[in-house]
């Protein structure tokens, strides 16, 4: 899930016409704060039964967590298996799932996880401890994709019957964050051996729903998970992802009844499709849109040219016109929904004078030419760097716009061949230091090919990853979101919205800041 | 006739593996690496290293060949760095639905381009002629994913008389789902066809043997059925031949269009995440196709024209 105007291959990301507004909303999740139009129809009796038809962008590639690169995959492995935790609806908090209680050492290096019981796994085995150790030993493999995510977790075992511990060689405080999500699916061990190479194929989890049918390209069906242990959950007898990769196809199952639920849905079309009576969810908080600066380009190596750029971006105006309304100006380099986010640690406006000041005490006083790298297809990312390059020129900086095919640039930005890159930032977990260990901190990418290199905020970020106090953890991320801003890493622009939309039979449809479509909860109405 | 047919069929041997070649060295040559493509921000030099590893593209382009090449000597095309799969099935599962919707494609075209041709050649000149050539003229310049959405919009939204996408299941429904996609593919060398047809049916109208029918009093219907339209047909042919590449393009777009889940839809997502073992199957079997339609009118000549004859020319 992360970034992903640069990320999103596979996914629509991908796809040709597509990829204008996928770019834009091709992010992960989402978080807390949500435009949801239909907060209303959760209310109600919910109604067993019915199959929902949920046209997507893109089809999956696997449902083996371990090998998961794309949103899809990851959205429908969060449908066929639990985790131990779960975010809480509000996306604030780590609420129990396989497990019901857990204790951290007071020195912070083992943690203990009591199974619920009596759970079991969609073909009615029970899960026993000897799964969820098997899984996240899967989990915390290094050489897997997601092991960075556990790095400090060095081992897990079962103690007893219902209790696995995982032992930490330090700290670590997004651990629970980090159980939360997608990489840390619990499945079966025996089913996962019976199928050898082809278990990416095969998925056994304990969730809501199992797989029916995977036709690649096509469509994948799930269907209810009759030993769910969420006693009368799920409702829907069945879910029928379809592939639906162009942007105007998708819209056009929606409003032809041939789908209940899309995702991706282009930003110029929300108005259109409010009117149409159809309910939009909008959920903010996952992914920030923003413009990393190379620094091993001069004059990009100057905090106050850096900050003067930052200055020069009417981030309100990009929210407005590019995004219609439906994103928000960003106040921090980490998502809206990301734990410990502090929005009143931004200091910086959109002040023009303020800009030219700054670059009057550069080496570059009176302006010059800034390469910006924009995937092609992006509009997104061209609208609002014309209106970037507009309010820049005024203070003599003038914007050199190259669009390239999204691969292409995606190799120049990690080979750090480029100067200025308009893209965005995606959690994969609610923890800020995920962003903040691979974007402040100079090994083991460069600061996210940055080059930014203060060894104070490393410091700090190490510390904040160590500090398993809420209260402590929190000032430390304030005082990491104050110092960087006083540096300008990253122009951060606006808080990029995921967009679905629903016809008004569906009840409940609420995706969390994870992504997660927790379809445990949706029901068709009449 | 059987000699003609296996001498084409040993000629598609260098050519496949040319297009082997040409499609292995310039999916390797554009830049991107599908590892970086796969890893996006997470990609750490770690990481890249052990899919590059993992894939064999850590290895020089010649031995990364010779490695691709032995397994295709052992039926083995390779694994998809994204779906971690074999490729073969993969790819060999979404060439029905393509073949379907270029057979379909062509029908529709032939099926509007020859009664309109042919009224249009018999009032030539005339208001109606007129109309058609403009039509078809305007059609040329209509790109087909915009002419989709029309479509979809049209017959699929505000009447709802067909799906707006997905491939169908069953025979019938099939059928059924793919007229749209079909239309709009078909549409596109519609204009093309109409007009060779149009030309050619004009050149044969004022042909000595076509006033000899009408002298000796042959009904109009069999003297355009028989005499007109047969002599007429073969230029067509030949331009939907020397087309079927344009409309195998056309098709990849019209896939994409109405989410169809065929080898064009595969091959497009699969350039942008720079999927090699599937560019380089998928293109593999898009040759094939154009070479083996090629065959095929080839043998249809025959059918439709008497006179040649596949045995003497291929001696």
């Amino acid at each position: 899930m992360i970034q992903s105007q640069q990320g999103r291959y596979r996914r629509s990301a991908v796809v040709l016409a597509s990829l204008a507004v996928a770019a834009l909303v091709a992010a992960c999740s989402s978080g807390g704060s949500s435009g949801s139009s239909n907060a209303a129809s959760a209310a109600g009796t919910p109604v067993h039964g019915g199959t929902l038809v949920f046209a997507r962008h893109a089809d999956i590639f696997s449902f083996d967590p371990y090998n998961t690169q794309d949103d899809e995959s990851i959205f429908t492995e969060m449908q066929i298996y639990d985790r131990l935790v779960a975010l809480s609806p509000d996306g604030k908090s780590v609420v129990p799932e396989l497990a019901t209680s857990w204790s951290v050492a007071p020195n912070g290096l083992t943690a203990d996880f009591h199974l619920r019981p009596g759970v079991k796994f969609s073909d009615g085995t029970p899960l026993t401890v000897n799964d969820v150790v098997f899984s996240l030993k899967r989990a915390i493999n290094q050489q897997g994709s997601w092991g960075f995510l556990f790095s400090p977790v060095k081992g897990v075992t079962a103690l007893n019957s219902s209790t696995v511990q995982l032992q930490m060689s330090t700290p670590f405080a997004p651990l629970l964050a980090a159980l939360s999500t997608f990489a840390a699916s619990i499945y079966s061990e025996s089913n996962f051996k019976k199928w050898g190479s082809q278990e990416g194929n095969h998925p056994l989890g304990t969730g809501p729903f199992a797989l029916q049918n995977w036709s690649p390209g096509n469509s994948v069906t799930l269907v209810r998970n009759k030993y769910y242990w969420q006693k009368g959950k799920p409702y829907l007898n069945k879910v029928e992802f379809t592939n639906v990769s162009n942007d105007n196809s998708r819209v056009l199952d929606l409003e032809s009844g041939s789908a209940e639920v899309i995702d991706n849905v282009p930003p110029n079309q929300v108005a259109a499709i409010k009117s149409h009576g159809d309910q939009i969810e909008s959920v903010l908080g996952s992914a920030v849109g923003w413009v990393t600066l190379n620094e091993h380009v001069p004059p990009l190596n100057e905090a106050n040219v850096r900050l003067a750029l930052a200055y020069a971006m009417d981030r309100a105006t990009v929210a407005k016109t590019v995004y219609f309304g439906l994103a928000s100006p960003a106040k921090s380099v980490i998502p809206s929904g990301t734990f410990y986010y502090n929005g009143n640690t931004d200091p910086i406006t959109f002040n023009l004078a303020k800009a030219k000041a700054l670059l009057a005490k550069s080496t570059v006083p009176h302006g010059f030419t800034l390469n910006v790298m924009i995937a092609s297809g992006d509009t997104a990312s061209l609208d609002q760097t014309e209106i970037w390059a507009a309010d820049l020129a005024k203070i003599g900086i003038k914007l050199n716009v190259t669009s390239l095919e999204q691969t292409t640039a995606q190799q120049r930005y990690n080979t750090a061949q480029y100067s200025a890159w308009v893209s965005e930032w995606t959690n994969d977990t609610p923890d800020p230091d995920e962003m903040m260990g691979a974007g402040l901190v100079y090994l083991p990418q460069d600061a996210l090919h940055t080059y930014f290199n203060d060894p104070q905020i490393a410091g700090l970020v190490t510390k904040a990853r160590q500090q398993l106090k809420a209260g402590a953890r929190a000032d430390l991320y304030t005082q990491i979101q104050q110092l960087y801003n006083l540096q300008g890493p990253y122009v951060y622009t606006v808080d990029i919205p995921r967009l679905y939309s629903a016809t008004p039979s569906v009840h409940g449809f609420t995706p969390n800041s994870q992504g997660d479509y927790e379809l445990q909860n949706v029901w068709i109405g009449k | 006739m059987a000699r003609y047919f296996g001498r084409r069929l040993i000629q598609l041997i260098p050519i496949l593996f040319g297009v082997s070649v040409v499609t292995f060295l310039l999916v390797r040559l554009i830049p991107g690496d599908p590892a970086i493509s796969m890893l996006g921000s997470r990609a750490t030099p770690a990481l890249i290293a052990r899919i590059h590893r993992q894939f064999g593209l850590n290895l020089p382009i010649w031995q990364q060949y010779l490695h691709y090449m032995d397994g295709v000597f052992h039926a083995n095309f390779g694994i998809s760095i994204f779906y971690e799969q074999s490729v073969w099935p993969l790819v060999v599962s979404r060439i029905p639905l393509t073949l379907e919707l270029l057979v379909y494609s062509a029908v529709i075209a032939l099926a509007i381009a020859v009664p309109l041709a042919s009224i249009a050649a018999a009032r030539r000149g005339g208001a109606v002629d007129h109309g058609i050539r403009l039509s078809a003229t305007t059609a040329l310049g209509v790109p087909s994913f915009w002419l989709g959405i029309l479509l979809i919009l049209l017959l699929g939204v505000r009447v709802r008389i067909f799906p707006v996408g997905g491939a169908g299941t069953g025979v019938a429904d099939r059928l059924y789902s793919l007229t749209l996609p079909a239309l709009t593919a078909g549409l596109a060398i519609t204009p093309i066809l109409l007009r060779t047809l149009r030309s050619s049916l004009i050149e044969v109208l004022r042909a000595d043997f076509v006033s000899t029918a009408r002298a000796v009093g042959l009904p109009r219907r069999t003297v355009f059925r028989s005499y007109i339209l047969r002599n007429s047909i073969l230029p067509c042919l030949t331009v939907l031949n020397v087309n079927i590449g344009w409309l195998i393009g056309t098709v990849i777009v019209v896939e994409d269009v109405f989410g169809l889940p065929g080898l064009g839809s595969l091959l497009v997502s699969s350039i942008s995440t720079r999927d090699y073992s599937i560019i380089q199957l998928a293109t593999l079997f898009f040759a094939f196709f154009v070479i083996a339609a090629n065959l095929g009118m080839d043998l249809l000549y025959g059918v439709v024209d008497p006179r040649i004859s596949l045995a003497r020319k291929a001696a």
